[in-house]
């Protein structure tokens, strides 16, 4: 129980990693509040994590202009001041994936508005409340192709890259703070969005997102160095 | 002066007056140099509530109305303000009356959410007592989706939700911006801290400063809820050992820290819920200085100040703040009592 009585914001949380994660976190002792866009889906997603613990359902989309202050509130007001944020809700655009050559305004924007600015208008409206009480946890979750150049990942990779920076001047910017922001790469999954942009690739050859969470979750549990980057290790 | 019709851009651009109840004497200044004023030692204490989206719109007897939730019950019922038809540009004041209901009866509020009447009040029948259908979760989604800010017909526009809220804002306790806070930035708060100042927060459910019903808003504040943090109960038992001074940033904490003294005779940890009305006579127990916004003598508030400074300063405060173009209201400049 690692994480006992903390309260924690998990975005993307109707399936793969931010399900697994929702799902480790409450089996630790969190109040979860589970943030996606569907609501079926979502509250489907909600039930398999109250068999393990606290969780409670918060449909919002995290691109739009207006979602984080609603966020904030209303996850504070289901279980109280939030401990830890994880921004793990992403969109890879339309897929099959296309070079940039061929990507439209709207699509590029759209990526931006899910992939960056989300995450940072959420950490604006959640970090403050963080820094008065001298605690917290925000967790960006990033992507290999934030750092290496795949052809057709332009969107999606650009702005995984956007986030680690934002994650990184949010660190600088809160150091002596006792807030610590990070941002971790989980490497290939075995999730809809991967087969989404991969389709052949071999199951086997994927990490299991339930196990890439248990090791982001005690990843989070050693009070990793602010500003850091992580590979998360999966047990073997 | 003038009402702020406008959030400052710049949150630090905003003007401090420091009101130096010893000395007798105003300095003009910026929000930003706030921490020049503050003394190693210092407990500094911050209403940490966020604002909810406390106004509903919604059909009762058959008329459009407008419910503003005025805070939560221990049990999970609100007490609300019903307004007559009408929107933020009117004045609160000029608004037609609300039709009358009756215990059990429904306000339709739309989405599939519901208030139900528990209690009508004695003398103002618009105060209510309601329980919302559906309730836990479902309510809040639903209350995040239809409600939105408390609006100020001073205001040239709908503030969104995100405008109204301080920087260091947790739970959705407060149906208004706990407003003296809305300047201090993360920034800020790390200068107070390395001028050697402690800085800690409570939560106090700032209540509705206007109500459309002259009798009503006499009896202005209802009773609020708070909850004080063990470090922050800490923080003040030391710091009054020490004689070290309690900053409160608002009213709101002014009114919550000296409330759960009046009741146990110290500031305890944990909930607690008070209608202290604060004014000229009220003895100060706890709130050495006090960070507020700049009120001019009609407002409530203004009662408040006067705990803390004789009247004749602040009468000076006033007139030096028009003449040097400060802003009032909720959105506007601020004064530093100490």
């Amino acid at each position: 129980m690692r994480f006992r009585n903390q309260n924690v914001i998990v975005t993307g949380a109707s399936r793969g990693l931010g399900l697994s994660l929702s799902r480790h976190f409450a089996a630790e002792g969190a109040r979860v509040v589970m943030v996606a866009r569907r609501v079926g889906p979502l509250e489907e997603a909600v039930a398999q994590v109250k068999q393990v613990g606290e969780a409670h359902a918060l449909p919002a989309d995290v691109g739009a202009p207006d979602a984080a202050a609603e966020i904030a509130g209303a996850a504070a007001a289901m279980v109280g001041a939030i401990d830890v944020l994880v921004h793990n809700a992403s969109t890879l655009g339309p897929v099959p994936l296309r070079p940039l050559a061929e990507t439209s305004d709207a699509d590029f924007d759209a990526a931006f508005a899910v992939n960056l600015a989300g995450p940072f208008r959420l950490t604006r409206a959640v970090v403050g409340s963080m820094i008065a009480r001298q605690t917290g946890v925000v967790l960006h979750v990033s992507s290999d192709a934030a750092v290496d150049a795949y052809p057709t990942w332009g969107a999606y990779g650009a702005s995984k890259a956007a986030l680690d920076h934002l994650s990184r001047v949010w660190a600088a910017e809160l150091h002596g703070t006792g807030v610590r922001v990070l941002a971790v790469d989980p490497g290939e999954m075995d999730t809809r969005m991967h087969a989404d942009a991969i389709p052949d690739a071999d199951p086997a050859s994927l990490r299991d997102p339930d196990a890439v969470a248990a090791g982001i979750v005690t990843l989070l549990a050693r009070s990793p160095r602010s500003g850091a980057r992580v590979q998360v290790e999966v047990a073997s | 002066m003038i009402a702020a019709a406008e959030p400052r851009a710049d949150r630090r651009a905003q003007r401090l007056m420091r009101v130096d109840v010893a000395r007798g004497t105003l300095t003009d200044g910026r929000v930003a140099s706030l921490s020049e004023h503050a003394r190693p030692g210092d407990v500094w204490v911050l209403n940490d509530a966020a604002t909810l989206p406390a106004s509903l719109a919604g059909r009762a007897g058959g008329r459009s109305v407008e419910l503003r939730l005025a805070g939560e019950r221990a049990d999970g019922s609100w007490r609300a303000v019903l307004f007559g038809e009408g929107s933020w540009r009117d004045d609160t004041d000029a608004r037609p009356a609300p039709p009358v209901l009756a215990p059990g009866e429904a306000i339709d509020l739309g989405g599939g959410l519901d208030a139900r009447v528990i209690e009508v009040d004695d003398r103002s029948p618009r105060l209510l007592t309601v329980r919302f259908e559906p309730g836990g979760d479902a309510f809040w989604r639903a209350l995040y989706a239809l409600g939105r800010p408390v609006q100020y017909s001073y205001v040239g526009r709908p503030l969104r939700l995100s405008e109204v809220q301080t920087g260091f804002a947790g739970r959705p306790w407060a149906v208004e911006l706990p407003s003296a806070g809305r300047p201090l930035d993360a920034g800020l708060l790390l200068q107070l801290r390395r001028r050697g100042a402690e800085v800690t927060s409570l939560t106090h459910a700032a209540g509705l400063s206007a109500t459309g019903d002259p009798d009503l808003d006499a009896r202005l504040p209802l009773p609020e809820r708070y909850d004080v943090p063990e470090r922050t109960a800490d923080a003040i038992r030391r710091a009054l050992a020490d004689g070290r001074r309690v900053v409160a940033v608002g009213t709101s904490v002014t009114r919550a820290l000296e409330g759960a003294f009046a009741l146990h005779g110290e500031v305890p940890a944990g909930p607690g819920e008070t209608g202290l009305v604060i004014g000229p006579r009220t003895p100060l127990r706890v709130v050495d200085a006090l960070l507020t916004g700049a009120h001019d003598p009609q407002s409530s508030h203004y009662q408040l100040l006067r705990a803390f400074a004789p009247d004749t300063l602040l009468a000076r405060a006033v007139e030096r703040s028009t003449a040097l173009g400060y802003l009032g209201h909720e959105l506007g400049d601020s004064w530093l009592i100490a």
